[in-house]
Parts: C-alpha cells; structure tokens; sequence
C-alpha cells in the first residue's frame, strides 16, 4: 500500500483522538419529542417537489419529514453495519500499521453514530425500517471485491453527507436531529477523507491487470450501486406512515420524477466527478 | 389479487424494464436469472419490493432462502404460493 494512504491515515488518526467524545454525554435524547416540527430540511424528503407533496397539509408534511428522518438514520444503521463487518475484517490484515490504527477510529466512531441513529428511531418511532438489500456470493478477479468494497464505501458515504451537511445547517430543524447529523459530518469528513484515498489507491494498483471487460463491469456496477442507494431513499413503508395512499407505486413515480432526478445528480456531482476525475469512471452518468 | 399468470407477466416485465439487454420474447417462466447475469445482487433490493407491491404484503428478507430468485416460477412459487 502507498506512502500516500499511511501518511493520510496517520494525520486522520490524530485528528480523531484529538476529537474523541463519550457518545452517552454528547448528545442527550429527551423521553418524548414533539411531532410538529422539522426532523429534516422539507427539501430533503423524498416527495419535495411533487404534486403529492404539494397536496400535504405543513402537519402532515412535518410528519413527513419525521418518517423520512427514521428511514435515513435506518439506512445509515443497515450501511453502516455492512461498513464495520468490512472494516473489522482488515484489521491487522495485510496493510501498513498506520492504517490499521485509523481503521480502529473508524470502526468506533462508526459505532457511536450506529448508536445514536438506533436510539432516535427506537425511542420515537419504536422501529428501524428493515434493510431490503441481499448479496450473493461471486467471483471476482484480482483485487476488484477489495476495490468494490471501498466503492461502497465512498458512494454510500459521499450521499449520506450530502444530508448531513443540508440538515445540520438548516435551522429549521429540530436540535436532536440536526445534532446528529452534525456529528456524522463531523467524523464522515475523516472517513470520506480516507475512502478516496485508499479508492485511488486501489485502482492505481489493481485496474492495470483487469480485463477490458472486468474495468466495464465496474464500471456498471458503480452506476448500479449509485442507483440502488438512491432508490433507497423513496421508501414505501415511510408513505405507509404517514397515511398515504398506493405507497409502492408512489415510491416508483417519485423516484422516476424529474425533480427527484435533479435532486439525486445535485447530491451526487461532487463524488461522481471525484471518480471521473480520477479515472474510475470514464462519464458522469444520469441518476 | 391477480391470477398466476398476471404476477408472472409482471415480473418478467419488470426484469426486461430492469434490463434492457434482454428480449421479453427470450424471457420464460424458467430462464436462469442469478446465473445468466440477468439479475445481479444490485436489483434484489428493487425485486423485493415489486414483489412486496405485487403480493400487497412485506416480507422478513432473513427468512429468504437461497435459489429463490434463479426464475419467475421460483420467485412465484417462494414468495405467492409457499409461505415465506
């Protein structure tokens, strides 16, 4: 691994235990909240734009945005529990000690979001929306599962901070949530950090010996995994919640509108033209 | 509740939508999803949901057993027929 991945994992390893906090006393969840309000930025829920949308009165549109929260803090739970199990797994596996050290922050700062994403959702909506994603077993060629991991990894992670930052600094929303949400940004700038790093990384290392078709079919599976997530976050069981009528199809009209469409590329531009730029992807496609 | 035929129509509709590569008159009740590559890993998510959509119901993804997704008629027998 490069002198460039160990002298940035060692620089994100001070700044993360110079930044060390108790999860239990930085953030205080009260017994019960109020469920007229905001819980995220009205532009950020999934029907913002929509003819449905429009037709919600502001209780049931904060409503709205109370569901909407549960499901994105349910999201990051199910990617964040994919993230430790990969992460856990290289430990003290074959990279230079630099980056094991960072990757004992990462597993615990990830931990501690884990924890206050489930106990938002626990304590004031009894539930976390359950993860619809399955993997199968497949074959790959030399280093690409290591390579697609870490793609994950940084798409994942890239959208989910387009959220966080939109809340945490929009004032509209309640202070529990946008606490949470600046505390992920907080700890994500690091690991973001590290994602491109060891993604260039990878590539630089990897991609020379791949096939002409196996560096396509990364290049189909970035896109695939890109849309995947996104769909993600036009969840039926949230219009479940909130009441309203045909939620799969719903979900289907409002993930395929052209303001979500819009939405989607404005959350995804900075990342797609990182992997562009880079030369992991050879376009910026549509999402 | 649509009749076996609707819900297998269904489904081969939204795998030809899902995948553009393949014909709808080359797509039978038994063509090998998983291992023909016409369905990847990526488009289980969005398959349980148009499933979910079809039967009017969810389902625990913990209970889903390996195979179940290699054809339409193991998909419609796992997921509208067996309980799940």
């Amino acid at each position: 691994m490069g002198h460039d991945v160990s002298q940035v994992a060692q620089r994100l390893s001070a700044q993360s235990v110079k930044g060390y906090y108790n999860p239990y006393e930085l953030l205080q969840f009260p017994e019960k909240i109020e469920m007229n309000q905001w819980f995220t930025s009205p532009e950020l829920t999934s029907l913002f734009g929509s003819d449905e949308y429009e037709a919600l009165s502001e209780e049931q549109k904060q409503k709205l945005s109370f569901f909407e929260a549960v499901n994105f803090f349910s999201l990051n739970i199910h990617g964040e529990k994919s993230l430790l199990e990969g992460l856990t797994k290289r430990l003290y596996d074959e990279a230079p000690s630099e980056v094991t050290d960072y990757l004992h922050h990462f597993v615990d700062e990830e931990n501690k979001h884990m924890y206050y994403f489930g106990t938002f959702c626990q304590k004031y909506a009894g539930k976390i929306y359950p993860d619809r994603k399955l993997n199968f077993p497949r074959e790959y060629a030399t280093g690409e599962e290591e390579f697609l991991f870490f793609v994950k990894v940084f798409v994942f992670e890239e959208i989910v901070d387009f959220y966080n930052v939109t809340a945490a600094r929009d004032e509209r929303v309640m202070t529990l949530s946008r606490e949470i949400n600046r505390n992920h940004h907080d700890d994500e700038v690091r690991h973001l950090a590290f994602g491109r790093v060891m993604l260039k990384e990878l590539f630089e290392t990897h991609s020379s010996q791949w096939t002409k078709e196996t560096l396509q079919g990364v290049r189909d599976y970035i896109k695939a995994y890109y849309l995947t997530t996104w769909r993600e976050y036009y969840n039926p069981d949230i219009y479940v919640d909130v009441g309203l009528a045909k939620p799969y199809e719903l979900a289907e009209k409002v993930f395929e509108s052209p303001a979500a469409k819009a939405h989607r590329q404005k959350a995804s531009k900075a990342s797609l033209q990182y992997l562009q730029k880079i030369g992991i992807l050879n376009e910026v496609f549509e999402l | 509740m649509k009749t076996e035929q609707e819900i297998k129509e269904n489904l081969k509709a939204w795998i030809v939508k899902k995948n553009p590569k393949i014909k709808s008159e080359d797509l039978t009740n038994e063509t090998l999803l998983m291992e023909s590559r016409i369905i990847s890993s990526l488009h289980i998510m969005e398959l349980i949901l148009e499933i979910e959509k079809l039967r009017g119901s969810k389902f625990n993804i913990k209970n889903i057993k390996p195979g179940v997704f290699q054809s339409v008629n193991s998909i419609y027998q796992a997921f509208f027929v067996s309980a799940t």
